[in-house]
């Protein structure tokens, strides 16, 4: 321990770090990936929605924390857009619109017509009243998409407006607590299933809400990317980074273990 | 008297009463049309103060940028950094509003300049939760023992690997999770919940000092 502290344990830490992401990026393992039951949730529901069904995706996704939402938000897109659901879009963060349209080159809209089968909106800021207003009325908060195409030209948009006319609001990539806008103001007065591919520093804060029922299904960030990578079976970024994630909390148990090794030989 | 009333605090806490008691009774009671219409107009009220604020924020962002750049008191380097704030936040404004986010070089600056940043910055947390974990995961007395199996569980549970050493890891690390996690997290939602009603409460008295104390 001491000489590890004479060295300077920074340096050596920091370059074991290094070497433990390095290494399985470079030479991928692809260890299998055990799906919890929380993706698993949130995937039946997607993949048993009835065709058709009208779908609200509240689009949160900031720069900074985009690495370990990315997995999981591609891959729910891909989902989303796989399946005949109309989907309507929006952001709640500025960063949105320009990370949507990174992950829509990932993503197969098929034969999925833009403005008939799904409609981006553009963002507007207002936090928790934005969601409280678009649950009453998008036309109220929306007066045209992202592209500046008014809301009366869009054929999808003619029959909806208000959060009833969905059968789910899915919250992605959210940090700021959006899934709880969704709940507060989606799932308890209007009864819309909320689902959500978020963070894993926002994924234990949702548990209770899952246990409750609040929450359908949740990802948890990379990992819950790779799960979810795999129930859809596309492999993407998530798998790629599990073996990262495997070695370098391998790391952080042996260096826990180094700091608690001379704790532990005193007390016995 | 209309300037003493303007002045005081009485007027901003009838205004609360009656905007949170019409929002409040229509979001659980399920209120009247009248009602619904009001609740509607405040929430559009509050998403259009929020728009205006945050462009009221850049404003003062640039102002206060500019001032500092033209300051006496900031050394040459500061004056420099803060011209270049300055610029850099009218360049990509005007760039924002001629050409529009979709633009080619709005969405290379962002690609190329914005997204590595932050992605960076967001990245190096990994170093700094390596050395975190080796000072501070001490098991120095028995809650601290408990902190650091509980931290450990969860751990091993979020490295596949283990599921392929033995499946046990996953299995312990979801009922930290989904169970213990899950009491302590209640715990906090119901306890700030129960700070939030107070000062709603103490907003409504007019005993918070947000009301021009």
């Amino acid at each position: 321990m001491s000489t590890l502290r004479n060295i300077g344990y920074r340096k050596i830490i920091y370059l074991l770090v290094l070497l433990a992401a390095a290494i399985p990026t470079l030479y991928t393992i692809g260890l299998p990936v055990t799906v919890s039951q929380q993706s698993r949730d949130l995937y039946s529901f997607i993949e048993n929605l009835p065709a058709g069904s009208n779908v609200a995706i509240q689009f949160a996704a900031y720069a900074g924390m985009y690495p370990d939402a990315q997995p999981a938000t591609r891959a729910g897109l891909i989902h989303l857009f796989r399946r005949p659901l109309n989907i309507v879009l929006w952001h709640t963060s500025a960063d949105g619109p320009m990370l949507l349209t990174g992950e829509m080159r990932y993503v197969n809209v098929g034969s999925r017509v833009y403005g008939k089968d799904y409609v981006f909106l553009p963002y507007v800021a207002g936090s928790e009243a934005t969601t409280s207003a678009t649950a009453t009325s998008l036309r109220g908060v929306f007066k045209s998409d992202f592209y500046g195409t008014p809301i009366d030209q869009i054929s999808l948009m003619k029959n909806i407006d208000k959060a009833e006319d969905f059968k789910a609001i899915i919250v992605m990539a959210a940090a700021g607590g959006e899934e709880e806008w969704a709940i507060r103001q989606w799932y308890i007065p209007h009864h819309v299933p909320v689902g959500a591919f978020t963070i894993s520093i926002t994924y234990p804060m949702l548990i209770p809400y899952w246990k409750a029922g609040s929450v359908i299904g949740m990802t948890n960030g990379v990992l819950g990317g790779a799960e979810y990578e795999t129930l859809i079976g596309a492999r993407g970024p998530g798998l790629r980074r599990t073996d990262v994630m495997s070695t370098v909390s391998l790391l952080y148990v042996g260096l826990i273990g180094v700091a608690n090794f001379e704790i532990i030989r005193r007390k016995i | 008297m209309m300037a003493a009333i303007l002045k005081g605090k009485q007027l901003p806490i009838v205004i609360i009463w009656i905007a949170a008691l019409i929002i409040f009774c229509n979001y659980f009671f399920g209120g009247s049309a009248l009602g619904s219409a009001f609740r509607t107009l405040t929430v559009d009220w509050a998403v259009l103060i929020v728009n205006m604020a945050l462009i009221l924020g850049s404003v003062t962002l640039l102002q206060r940028s500019i001032t500092l750049a033209r300051s006496k008191n900031s050394t040459k380097v500061d004056r420099f950094m803060r011209a270049w704030t300055a610029f850099l936040v009218i360049f990509v404004l005007i760039l924002g509003v001629t050409l529009g986010i979709q633009s080619g070089p709005y969405s290379w600056m962002y690609n190329n300049i914005l997204l590595p940043s932050w992605q960076t910055v967001y990245s190096i947390i990994i170093f700094f939760m390596a050395t975190a974990a080796y000072r501070a995961y001490k098991a120095n007395n028995r809650y601290a023992a408990v902190l650091l199996a509980g931290g450990l569980l969860v751990l091993l549970r979020n490295a596949p690997v283990t599921a392929v050493v033995w499946g046990g890891f996953q299995t312990i690390g979801s009922w930290v999770l989904d169970v213990v996690n899950m009491s302590g997290t209640r715990a906090i939602m119901i306890g700030a919940t129960i700070g939030a009603i107070s000062l709603l409460v103490k907003i409504l008295l007019g005993r918070e000092r947000i009301l021009g104390e």
